[in-house]
């Protein structure tokens, strides 16, 4: 029984993605043919094999490691700040006209045009990477949080307010929660730009991480290298976007948003 | 007031006039033609490309099939990762940069037309069959324009994206263009030029983002 269960579900899976085993298909026949050179396109069982070598006799985790150091402590700076204060400016006018004028302004510019700047200040190690990746996602994420605090009820909090609720009990379980579907997609937004954007900042000017491994394997044609960083880059983005969609599910269960992926 | 050395931070009015005189005497017209012309053809064939793969998507189950578990796929992945690798396909030049761009905007925009494409009411284009309108019409009258809102959604994603690609591939091959121009300046060490740069990079974002808007309420007037 399980095993036809199993092959079912195998089944299943087969038929759903066809088009992506096709390419993958494609791809090794292409690759193999000679058609094209080696070197421009490894087939993709070299690319993966050449990806378990690194992976684990390789070079392959420590620059994912950096990578995601970089990442991971800019976006976590973002969000901190990003969150509290995109709530602030909904709940107070002054906070707002301080703050309004400047992000509608730089939420538009494109923020890898500070990265030399960075450079100048904070050298070119992780320091200037981690600021762009907070400058870059920073803006989602108060954006998102900002509108969505503002279309927060004002009848629930004039009604929580003529009960006696504190100020910051108000925060913390009306306007927080109802905010929360927002804060999710500025915070899906942040992470897409600042996965782009790590990568980015190490192609340029590093001597560590995947940007970086990119980089000097395709200055040193070794192709099978690139292609195994840019897999680990997919496989990376694809496992963060996916558990991101499965917290959202889960924290947003009572939410009518928290069905849609 | 020299808590920085005016080297390294120099005053705002200082990069300002700086930027005036890049644009109006300097090389930077040079460079900002590169990038602008790279950025608007890769856009624009995104645009075009992808528009109509996301309503197809909408129209054709058997198109949604095929397109939607490779678009699910790549849609995190961030594309710009793709530059070494058509770097070695088609050289360093405007080709590959412009591939990125195409590629960079393609998935946002194709599931943008897509969502809009499918949320278009079923009633109005029975409605308009049942009034003898034929496919083609009740495409350009009907199911383009409702899903334009959702369309301009992604574009505006694809805005930002796409600059952030143009002017990290320039500064990743650096041969012309406004990144190039801003990452040469830096190594140069000419800081002021630095800056000056990136108040017009800035000023370009800006304004931009505000053609987008009066663009967008002058096509959906009607919403």
């Amino acid at each position: 029984m399980k095993l036809i269960k199993a092959l079912a579900a195998v089944r299943r899976i087969l038929i759903e993605y066809y088009s992506v085993f096709l390419v993958i298909c494609l791809w090794e026949i292409v690759g193999r043919s000679g058609a094209i050179n080696p070197v421009l396109l490894p087939p993709f069982s070299k690319v993966g094999i050449r990806f378990f070598e690194l992976l684990f006799f390789g070079q392959l985790l420590h620059h994912t490691g950096q990578s995601m150091f970089r990442m991971w402590i800019g976006l976590g700076l973002a969000t901190l700040v990003g969150v509290p204060l995109g709530i602030v400016m909904a709940r107070s006018a002054s906070v707002r006209s301080l703050f309004e004028p400047p992000l509608t302004f730089g939420f538009p510019i494109p923020k890898v045009g500070v990265y030399p700047v960075l450079i100048i200040f904070f050298g070119v190690l992780h320091t200037s990477k981690i600021m762009l990746v907070f400058i870059e996602s920073v803006f989602p994420i108060v954006m998102a949080t900002f509108h969505g605090a503002l279309l927060v009820e004002q009848r629930l909090i004039w009604s929580a307010e003529s009960m006696g609720t504190e100020e910051r009990t108000i925060l913390r379980k009306i306007i927080f929660p109802l905010t929360l579907p927002h804060i999710f997609m500025g915070f899906r937004v942040g992470l897409i730009v600042s996965l782009i954007v790590v990568f980015l900042s190490e192609m340029i000017a590093s001597a560590e991480g995947l940007g970086h491994l990119m980089m000097s394997s395709s200055r040193g044609f070794r192709s099978a290298d690139m292609f195994a960083a840019i897999a680990m880059i997919s496989i990376l983005g694809l496992l963060f976007d996916r558990s991101l969609l499965s917290l959202r599910r889960k924290m947003l269960k009572w939410h009518p948003e928290g069905e849609l992926h | 007031m020299g808590i920085f050395p005016s080297e390294v931070l120099p005053p705002f009015v200082t990069a300002l006039s700086g930027s005036m005189h890049l644009i109006l005497v300097d090389e930077l017209p040079k460079h900002l033609l590169a990038s602008g012309y790279r950025w608007a053809v890769g856009f624009s064939i995104s645009l075009v490309l992808s528009v109509p793969a996301g309503i197809w998507m909408a129209r054709s189950k058997r198109v949604y099939h095929f397109l939607d578990p490779l678009l699910t796929l790549t849609y995190p992945v961030p594309k710009a990762a793709m530059i070494p690798i058509l770097m070695l396909w088609m050289g360093a030049g405007d080709l590959s940069k412009v591939t990125v761009i195409v590629i960079g905007c393609f998935i946002p925009l194709v599931i943008s037309a897509y969502h809009g494409a499918q949320g278009v009411e079923r009633s109005l284009i029975w409605s308009a069959r049942a009034m003898g309108m034929g496919e083609k019409k009740i495409l350009f009258r009907i199911v383009l324009p409702a899903s334009l809102p959702a369309v301009f959604s992604g574009i505006r994603m694809a805005l930002a994206i796409s600059l952030i690609v143009v002017l990290g591939s320039e500064m990743i091959a650096r041969q012309s263009g406004l990144g190039y121009y801003l990452f040469n300046s830096l190594e140069m060490g000419l800081y002021q030029t630095t800056y000056s740069v990136l108040i017009i990079i800035s000023g370009i974002g800006f304004l931009l983002d505000r053609i987008f808007f009066l663009v967008m309420k002058n096509l959906l007037a009607w919403v």
